[in-house]
């Protein structure tokens, strides 16, 4: 233990703070591969898809409110249908985790950035401009109009003539890069960067959360990605994977999309619990009863959501084994879920919770998820979920679980470390108002469509016959989703309001647990002077009052403050046990995963257009910014 | 201000209140709910369904009473033994009791129903109809069929072009409609009555009006019914429906449908032989009768954007005849 100081200041950080910032202007914006600011950027694109989304789902909510509606046509009407699920799901909800993750996982690790610094860079990229083509589909008129699923052979080419369907399945196929390649990152930012004494057994459960999120991720996506392939190849060069007239079976894109979009519900409900495992510890403050059980949990929901795919083709016909063999496994995911939800009512037990905003959404997710969990197991049972798939029903089941899941978790997150981020407290009261204009506008919203499945709406319908004794629950649910838009519309003036007025944030507003609250709010661009000294799972709470966090500055000799070359520094461990201490020179702000990105952009656009010049200039691109990669800033 | 609070949030607990209260009289109301079980499938489909309910309801009471008695009760003392008591019994042991239990009904209410002596029936999904043919007899129809009370209906179940999905949620589970596949489908009605029920896999522009009519028979009236589909198209017999007949097959009509005994022979459309059976035209967009007939023929697509069936072009004769003809095919 050599050169132990409690905190370094002014111009002894001065070296680090040069080396570490990144250029002013558009340059620096554009080099970044800061994991903070790429994190920041990840949320405010993945919330500008969330308000896009939500906006389309107001428009499908205006055209049920009544029966025999015209405000939208058929075609307008699956359009926004189908890109209201794809948006929510690949545009705003997974990419949102890679927001929370990228801005936390080092900062929770105790590391100075991600591994792979302009991997990271990449992925964002990627991300934005997959989500811009999907969206230049509007500018064109032919906007996917499959359904988010794009089942075959509705969307081969002969169902589905135009261009909207390729802007789909190559935009899918596009944004799985960025996906795999964040995923790959995680798992290596986990395993190798946690500071020393940080070991398995001593991770935040936010962290096991993400890792568990990343293995799910490249164990999945290659699915979804084949499923995308295939389909373009179906559809722009007249193969048959999935046309039954020319030896192929429309059943196999359904395999190949739920063995991915099944994880997928889990890919985004996992890194959920993770926050609520912090809020909750936080708001309580208690650890979170049960850990090591909690893991086991996360993990094995993990391993299960692998095998229940089938669940989501019950109705077409399984023979009865298979059918009884799925119907158990999906049953089974209530055990480790219901692990999760007593771990948590166990810690709120123990100590009186503070009732901040963070924690409304907390209970307002225990609430609302377990309804949606309930309903999971109801179309696990085979006959049931033979009755109810694909009806409204269906619709209000995985509502609950995502709004319920994932998004309140989300939200719990953003008041949770908002103050971390930009440095100032959240208003006091805005949260509040936001948080149950959600709640109730969820529950007015998505409960009546329960019945509306019960009594025979099927999903996915742009109208329905006045009479059938569906306009009553229609009309009421049009009237939630109102509620909840203006629940949504509150969080986003709440989000800037703030960001402009509110009071400074201290280092640690909410005396959480967790390394990331032991550096001032915002974190300086290095994140960590020296590696934190970590003793337990609560390294912020073995501290004495008024005492600040150990860290260490060098590594044999070497120091990781002073005389740094210009480079960046950062520390790698042994994976289990987080030891062996070694210093490792990360990458540098780069052009590269900009110009790789758009050069891919460019063969997706190459691809949809099948411009043999745009295809040349992509491939070029993309080879050039691959052979340039590992070069300098410039 | 605390007062009001309170108010506020006794009219909030009442509001919800009611909207359960209402939710629940409108379900039990509703004439096609697959609460209202007309099948021996649809009953366990039922059964399984009240039993989840119940069940869902205890679960869900328990959690919000835990989450209450963090809000106001004593604290608990964690115990040496690491407090996972709550995960141990609430977390493993109670969803594992519930999942045995539900494993074991999954199995018998998925038990095979088909009994023999029943009577076979082919269902084939078109975009946006419904082709129902009775094999071993010529009967053909479209869109509205019926079955017999007390005998096993098997369904062969199949499409032409995309995956539909056949739904009547009186009589039990839904079958998917899969192109290169055929699936099955069994039902026990066990009373007479009539059933409304739409596709429910998304198949495209017009998937919300694909509806279809299912008519429980007793045996005796089935079997009539199922003897006069099976006929062939009688002569048309008045001045009027023999001109329609004519209309029909020198027009366009002739290329996409069928009227058994006559020339017209196009798969491309519904069978018409019987059509003026019907109780709706075009799956279900409109009741059948000469007024929709006549509009339907002069321009289908402002009631069915999407649909195959093109405007056809007559003279205003022309389709009084036409109509007359199609009302009379009975």
């Amino acid at each position: 233990m050599t050169a132990l100081e409690p905190r370094l200041h002014g111009a002894e950080t001065a070296e680090l703070e040069r080396v570490w910032r990144d250029r002013p202007g558009i340059a620096g914006w554009l080099t970044t591969v800061d994991h903070k600011r790429i994190g920041k950027r990840y949320f405010v694109t993945a919330f500008t898809f969330l308000l896009i989304g939500g906006l389309e789902a107001m428009l499908l909510r205006a055209q049920l409110a009544s029966p025999e509606n015209d405000l939208l046509g058929p075609d307008r009407y699956n359009q926004l249908m189908t890109m209201h699920g794809t948006t929510m799901i690949l545009l705003f909800n997974t990419p949102m985790f890679a927001a929370f993750g990228n801005y936390l996982v080092p900062l929770q690790i105790g590391a100075r950035d991600m591994a792979f610094p302009r991997l990271n860079a990449l992925s964002y990229w990627i991300f934005l401009f997959s989500g811009l083509f999907m969206y230049a589909s509007f500018l064109t008129g032919a906007v996917p109009n499959g359904g988010w699923f794009s089942y075959a052979p509705l969307t081969a080419s002969e169902f589905s003539q135009g261009h909207g369907l390729d802007f789909w399945a190559i935009g899918v196929t596009f944004l799985g890069i960025s996906t795999t390649v964040g995923g790959v990152n995680f798992i290596v930012t986990i395993l190798r960067m946690r500071t020393p004494g940080m070991s398995f057994n001593r991770m935040p459960l936010f962290v096991w959360s993400i890792l568990t999120m990343a293995m799910m991720i490249l164990f999945a996506l290659p699915s979804v990605t084949l499923a995308g392939v295939l389909l373009e190849l179906d559809r722009s060069f007249g193969m048959h994977f999935f046309d039954p007239g020319g030896g192929g079976d429309p059943l196999l894109y359904q395999h190949l999309f739920w063995i991915w979009g099944h994880p997928e519900v889990y890919i985004v409900f996992i890194p959920a619990t993770g926050i609520i495992s912090m809020v909750i510890a936080a708001m309580v403050r208690r650890p979170i009863v049960g850990y090591s059980l909690v893991v086991a949990a996360l993990v094995a929901t993990g391993f299960i959501s692998f095998g229940l795919w089938l669940h989501h083709m019950f109705a077409t016909g399984l023979p009865f084994l298979v059918a009884s063999f799925f119907s158990a496994a999906s049953l089974l995911v209530a055990i480790p879920s219901g692990m999760q939800i007593f771990a948590w009512l166990a810690t709120m037990n123990e100590a009186r919770p503070r009732f901040d905003t963070p924690m409304l959404f907390a209970i307002g997710f225990i609430v609302t998820f377990v309804i949606g969990g309930i309903t999971g197991v109801m179309v696990a049972v085979v006959p049931w979920d033979q009755a109810i798939t694909d009806s409204y029903f269906v619709v209000a089941h995985f509502h609950y679980v995502l709004i319920g899941g994932s998004v309140m978790p989300i939200l719990a997150g953003v008041y949770f470390w908002y103050p971390k981020v930009t440095g100032r407290m959240m208003t006091r009261h805005l949260g509040k108002v936001a948080f149950w204009l959600i709640f109730v506008g969820m529950q007015v919203t998505f409960f009546p469509q329960h019945i509306l499945g019960i009594v025979g709406m099927p999903r996915r319908i742009y109208t329905y016959h006045r009479g059938l004794g569906w306009d009553l629950m229609n009309r009421i649910s049009s009237i939630g989703a109102g509620v909840l838009a203006l629940g949504f519309l509150t969080v986003t003036a709440d989000l800037v309001v703030s960001w402009r007025r509110a009071q400074p944030a201290p280092n640690d507003p909410w005396g959480a647990e967790t390394l990331e609250w032991s550096i001032s709010s915002p974190p300086p661009d290095y994140n960590f002077a020296g590696y934190p000294l970590v003793g337990s799972r609560q390294p912020m709470w073995d501290l004495e009052p008024g005492e600040t966090l150990a860290t260490e500055t060098e590594v044999g000799g070497e120091s990781l403050v002073h005389d740094q070359g210009g480079h960046h520094h950062a520390w790698v461990t042994s994976v289990l046990d987080a030891e062996a201490v070694e210093i490792v020179t990360m990458p540098t702000p780069a052009y590269w995963p900009l110009f790789l990105a758009f050069g891919l952009l460019m063969l997706s656009v190459a691809t949809l257009s099948q411009n043999v010049v745009v295809a040349l200039l992509g491939g070029l691109l993309t080879a050039y910014s691959f052979y340039r990669w590992h070069g300098g800033a410039s | 201000m605390r007062l009001r609070l309170a108010r506020s949030r006794t009219t909030l607990v009442r509001a919800g209140l009611t909207i359960a209260l209402a939710s629940v009289l409108a379900g039990c109301d509703e004439a096609h709910s697959v609460f209202h079980p007309r099948t021996t499938e649809a009953r366990r489909v039922a059964f399984l369904g009240w039993l989840m309910i119940g069940i869902a309801t205890a679960v869900f009471l328990l959690v919000l009473a835990l989450l209450v008695r963090s809000f106001f009760g004593p604290p608990l003392r964690r115990r040496s033994a690491g407090g996972t008591s709550w995960i141990a019994s609430g977390g493993i042991a109670l969803p594992t009791t519930v999942v045995i239990l539900l494993s074991g009904l999954t199995v018998w209410a998925m038990n095979d129903t088909r009994t023999g002596g029943g009577i076979e029936i082919s269902a084939i999904g078109h975009q946006y109809w419904w082709e129902i043919r009775y094999p071993g007899t010529a009967a053909v129809t479209g869109n509205e069929f019926h079955i017999p009370v007390g005998r096993s209906v098997h369904l062969s179940i199949t499409s032409t072009d995309v995956i539909h999905s056949l739904w009547v949620p009186e009589l039990g589970p839904k079958r998917d409609m899969i192109p290169g596949h055929t699936t099955e489908l069994t039902w026990h009605a066990d009373e007479p009555g009539t059933f409304r029920g739409q596709c429910a896999e998304f198949c495209g522009l017009q998937h919300a009006e694909m509806a279809l009519i299912v008519v429980a028979d007793p045996p005796e009236v089935f079997d009539r019914w199922l003897a006069t589909q099976a006929a062939d198209a009688s002569a048309p017999s008045t001045a009027v429906a023999q001109r329609g007949e004519q209309v029909f097959t020198t027009e366009p009509c002739a290329a996409c449908h069928t009227v058994r005994g006559s020339v017209a022979t196009g798969t491309v459309g519904p069978d018409l032989t019987h059509f003026g059976s019907r109780a709706t035209l075009g799956a279900g967009v409109l009741s059948n009768n000469a007024e929709h007939v006549a509009s339907w023929i002069a321009n289908a697509q402002s009631f069915k954007p999407g649909s195959l069936m093109p405007p056809i072009d007559l003279s205003a004769d022309e389709v009084r005849d036409l109509t007359a003809y199609l009302e009379g095919l009975r």
